[in-house]
This record gives C-alpha cells, structure tokens and sequence, in this order.
C-alpha cells in the first residue's frame, strides 16, 4: 500500500482526473472532499462491500445446499 | 394475496405480513416489498426474504444467535425514525456458497426488522464487524 502524509488542505490526484482533498482531521476522524467525473462512483468500503456481499446474497442456493446447511446446524 | 415464490412456488399470504423496507437492502433500492418465509419445524431457525415484486428475489436469513452468542448492535443515529417505534429484531443476510464451509453471514449489516409497525431496513454498523463472517466457525462439529 502507497502511505502518504498529507495536511489539512491539501490534495491528491488519482489518474488525472480524481482529487481527494483532506478537509478536516479532528480525533480519528478524517473528512475527505472527493472531486471526480460523475461516471467514477464513489462508495464507502464497508457499503460497497455489504452491496457486493447481498449479490451473492441473492444468488439461488444451489440443488442439496439446504439439506446440507440443516444437517450441520443442530 | 397470491406470491409466486423463488423457491416454494405459488404461496397464499396475508396482506399485513408485508414488510415495507424503509431502509433499502443495499444495492437492491428499487425492492420494497418483502415477506418473511420460515418452514414450520425447521432447525436453525432459517428464515427466507422473499421479493413480493420480484418472484426471482430471495435471501435467506440466518438469526445472530447461530452464529454470535452475544450481538447486541448499537444503529446508527436516524435508525428510529426509519422503522418507527417497537421491538427490534435482527436478522443476518448469508451467502450461500459452494463448498458449504465458504458460506458467510454479514454482521457488518444486518437487517433491523420491527415487527409492531413491519418495517426493516438494512443498517450498516459502526466499529469492526465482519462482512463474511463464516457461518460455519472451524472445528464445529460436522455430524
């Protein structure tokens, strides 16, 4: 993983067209200004994970998996 | 009302057993409308989430106890004003996988139902909480 100090204020430039810029450090709280074109979608990890996770949530169980599921848990 | 189910065909259900999500399944806004399915008898306490817009749209849910004696989330501020005043329960959305020992819970974001005004929503917790929980814990008996 790339680390990079930076101060409040300041910015960085991801692929030309994406800056994040640190707007406010207080605690262990950083706020972040994110500019980018509006194709380029931006997501909170743990959402973007849990979205990825209730996709295959939502994939039908395949043929014996319950009986399996029901025999393991008693 | 008739349901046409993803995994039990065609069901008869109740108007008021609807639960409207004021709070969407992430990733899955445009589905509101959900009825809880359990089968009478079953071990586990398994419960499927069955889409009554869309037949093909199922998740089946497992309660926290299987998996975490002790989960007693803290929601995030406005959780009340979405679900309305009432008893909460929480219910873990699993993914299902091939070989069953891959099969995880998210305990990161479960889903908060209110059984007095039947309204749920999905929440995203704060703190370290897993996303792919396994839902089977290694060395659990297999028998």
């Amino acid at each position: 993983m790339l680390i990079l100090s930076r101060k409040v204020g300041e910015t960085l430039v991801l692929d030309g067209g994406i800056e994040i810029t640190v707007a406010e450090v207080s605690g262990d709280k950083v706020k972040l200004g994110i500019t980018a074109p509006p194709q380029v979608k931006v997501y909170r990890k743990e959402l973007y994970e849990t979205i990825r996770e209730n996709r295959a949530a939502a994939q039908q169980l395949a043929p014996g998996s319950l009986e399996g599921l029901l025999g393991r848990i008693k | 009302m008739e349901l046409l189910t993803r995994d039990f065909g065609r069901l008869t259900v109740a108007e008021d057993q609807v639960v409207h999500f004021t709070g969407p399944i992430l990733g899955f806004e445009e589905y509101r409308e959900f009825v809880f399915l359990c089968q009478q008898g079953q071990e586990g306490g398994f419960t499927w989430l069955q889409s009554t817009q869309e037949p093909g749209l199922c998740f089946l849910l497992v309660p926290p106890e299987l998996v975490e004696q002790d989960y007693r989330p803290t929601l995030p501020a406005g959780t009340a004003e979405l679900l309305g005043e009432g008893a909460y329960a929480y219910w873990l959305l699993a993914s299902i996988r091939q070989p069953l020992e891959r099969s995880t819970v998210n305990l990161k974001s479960p889903i908060v139902y209110n059984a007095t005004q039947r309204t749920a929503a999905q929440v995203v917790l704060e703190g370290r909480l897993p996303i792919r929980r396994p839902l089977f814990q290694k060395g659990a008996s297999t028998c």
